[in-house]
């Protein structure tokens, strides 16, 4: 079963449920939520969750998973 | 002056004029699309990264995120975020998963893949697997055409009756003229449009608050328990979201709705090549993520803006949001919606600028007519060519496959029109279903038959009968029986109070089932397999 699939798919899909599961540990064990945390001066879940996780990590993977197999894909023809 | 309640100001009506006038120009200028069926069916292959990102992220997002989901926030608090953010991580997943593969295959219809993969000789495969599609279809379409007519008579106060009367004959005007070509640059243009309108939205109201500190003060100050996590030992934002099982749950809801759905893969088919196919996840990631990062502001602010700035509540003298969101369904007059769904509207009204009401409204139409487009491309196919020319070997249909497409176009747009009109409450909750019977029904049979050798015709064809139904009937139980769709349908019997959003849990369950039917029943042909299988792994 997915033989052939390209070994940066499950290492993205490693960091993104492995980085989700951290930051809902966080959440749960913070008995009155990570709001009152700080990054860079903003309540955390606004830098965390909107921006870094819905878009700028989404985006990275979307990145990661097209750059490495053309990468590949140049190196197999190129061999 | 604001555009309130009862207002309709010229600049929004500018907008919603300019809109119009630019999908009609799309619809005629690519009306030659028409002449080749390829060209009409998957735009001719020839579209690239970020016209296709970006139609894609427009045609994935339907009025129920830009209505539903913002009101969803409203209802359950700061854990339905990650639901949002869900969304969007499931996006790049298809990239690999299904696009790159798909795009290989190239195909013509959703149904294809399957008839090919599990040697489909009497069209069995085909028939099972067009139900759960058409289904889904018809209920998008029809959320879908509520969803615009919604936003033409909350914000440019046109009756209910003739916002569905336009919105129906624009997006016929361009589907019927252009097929898939004019539903790519349509939806491209709405791509961008829906994530203009999403983040202006947000950023006003920020600048409103002061910014994200004064936001959080405002919202916490208003509704202590929305930012607190499930297990709290100060309570619970929602019931649905006490415990760990809620967050976690709705987080797969529409999580790998992407990679399956219909209406999303079928644009796989419309690129110039693989690379482009995987391509235009990014662009596809940028815009649908810029839209919901301002969406989960706006849902988040909904309720201290509706019951602390509206001008309505103190008309009213409202005791809280729902009482002003009543009021607006009751001027509205209108069953076609969730007292809920007026939340994203009623809560940009309430900032009173009259450009950002504009960019609203052809944000949320952008939304809801690109979804109409894509799913009506999606159902025109499987009728007018997977039924009329493949199952029953219709001869017109066969000599006139455009002609046939469109009628079967027109024909679902009646219907839909009509349910739309006044449709069962039902109706409205089922989207969210119909999310995840595609992905339990037809998902298993699309993904591990690209990437398990060992799938089986017959795993597939029972995995869609069985799911269609399970997920349907344990959705309606959990709905009467329980009071809401996401509590776990078996709650009652064991005293539990597990939730699980949509009934998702038969995601995972119809992937073990689709595993364990395919090792005991026969394989396709060695060169299927490996036609349809392991040659599509490879670039």
């Amino acid at each position: 079963m997915f033989k052939g699939m390209d070994p940066v798919f499950w290492w993205g899909l490693l960091l993104m449920y492995g980085l989700s599961i951290i930051f809902w540990i966080w959440e749960i064990a913070s008995d009155a939520g990570t709001i009152h945390t700080k990054i860079f001066g903003i309540p955390a879940p606004f830098v965390y969750g909107d921006f870094f996780m819905c878009w700028i990590f989404a985006m990275f993977l979307a990145w990661l998973w097209y750059y490495v197999p053309e990468q590949a894909a140049k190196k197999r023809k190129g061999d | 002056m604001g555009a309130g309640v009862g207002q309709v100001h010229p600049v929004v009506v500018a907008f919603a004029l300019v809109y119009f006038a630019i999908m009609i120009a799309i619809g005629w200028f690519s009306r030659k699309a028409s002449l080749s069926p390829t060209e009409y069916m998957v735009a001719g292959r020839k579209v690239g990264a970020f016209v296709n990102g970006a139609a894609l992220a427009s045609t994935y997002l339907s009025p129920a995120s830009f209505l539903g989901l913002p009101a969803f926030v409203f209802l359950l608090g700061y854990s339905f975020w990650w639901a949002m953010i869900a969304i969007i991580l499931g996006m790049p997943i298809a990239s690999m998963l299904t696009a790159a593969p798909l795009r290989k295959y190239a195909p013509v219809s959703f149904t294809d893949y399957y008839c090919d993969r599990y040697d489909d000789e009497n069209n069995v495969v085909r028939i099972i697997t067009t139900i759960p599609v058409i289904i889904t279809g018809i209920l998008y379409v029809t959320l879908a055409l509520i969803g615009t007519a919604l936003f033409m008579m909350a914000i440019l106060q046109i009756p209910f009756f003739w916002s569905l009367v336009i919105a129906a004959l624009v997006v016929l005007f361009y589907v019927y003229l252009g097929g898939m070509v004019s539903t790519t640059w349509s939806n491209a243009f709405q791509g961008v449009m829906m994530a203009i309108a999403a983040v202006c939205v947000a950023i006003v109201i920020l600048v409103t608050f002061g910014g994200f500190n004064g936001l959080t003060e405002a919202v916490a100050t208003n509704n202590p328990k929305f930012f607190l996590p499930p297990h709290s030992s100060q309570g619970a934002s929602s019931p649905l979201m006490a415990s760990w099982t809620g967050l976690v749950s709705f987080f797969f809801v529409w999580h790998y709705g992407f990679a399956t759905m219909p209406y999303t893969v079928v644009r796989f088919f419309t690129t110039m090549d693989i690379n482009t196919a995987r391509r235009s996840m990014f662009w596809c990631s940028l815009l649908g993520g810029a839209m919901y990062w301002g969406l989960i502001i706006i849902g988040t602010a909904s309720k201290v803006i509706l019951e602390k700035i509206s001008p309505i509540a103190a008309q009213i003298n409202a005791k809280s949001a729902m009482d002003v969101l009543g009021h607006l369904k009751n001027v509205y007059g209108t069953n076609a919606a969730a007292i809920t769904d007026y939340t994203m509207v009623a809560a940009t009204q309430a900032l009173g600028q009259p450009w950002l009401l504009g960019l609203l409204v052809a944000g949320g139409l952008s939304v809801a007519m690109s979804t109409v487009a894509g799913w009506l491309v999606v159902t025109q196919v499987i009728l007018g060519r997977d039924w009329m020319i493949k199952i029953c070997k219709n001869k017109w249909a066969t000599e006139n496959p455009v002609a046939a497409m469109r009628l079967w176009n027109t024909i679902v747009l009646i219907i839909c029109f009509l349910i739309a009109l006044n449709p069962p409450a039902m109706v409205l909750d089922l989207s969210g279903w119909a999310f995840v019977v595609i992905i339990a029904s037809v998902g298993p049979g699309l993904v591990l038959g690209i990437w398990w050798d060992r799938a089986t015709k017959a795993a597939h064809l029972w995995t869609t009968c069985i799911f269609t139904v399970l997920t349907f009937v344990t959705w309606l139980y959990a709905k009467s029986a329980l009071g809401s769709p996401h509590w776990f349908f078996l709650n009652k019997a064991f005293g539990w109070k597990i939730t699980t959003g949509h009934q998702d849990f038969w995601i995972p369950v119809a992937f073990i089932f689709f595993i364990i039917v395919s090792l005991l029943t026969k394989p396709a042909k060695p060169e299927t397999i490996q036609k349809y299988s392991l040659d599509l792994r490879q670039d």
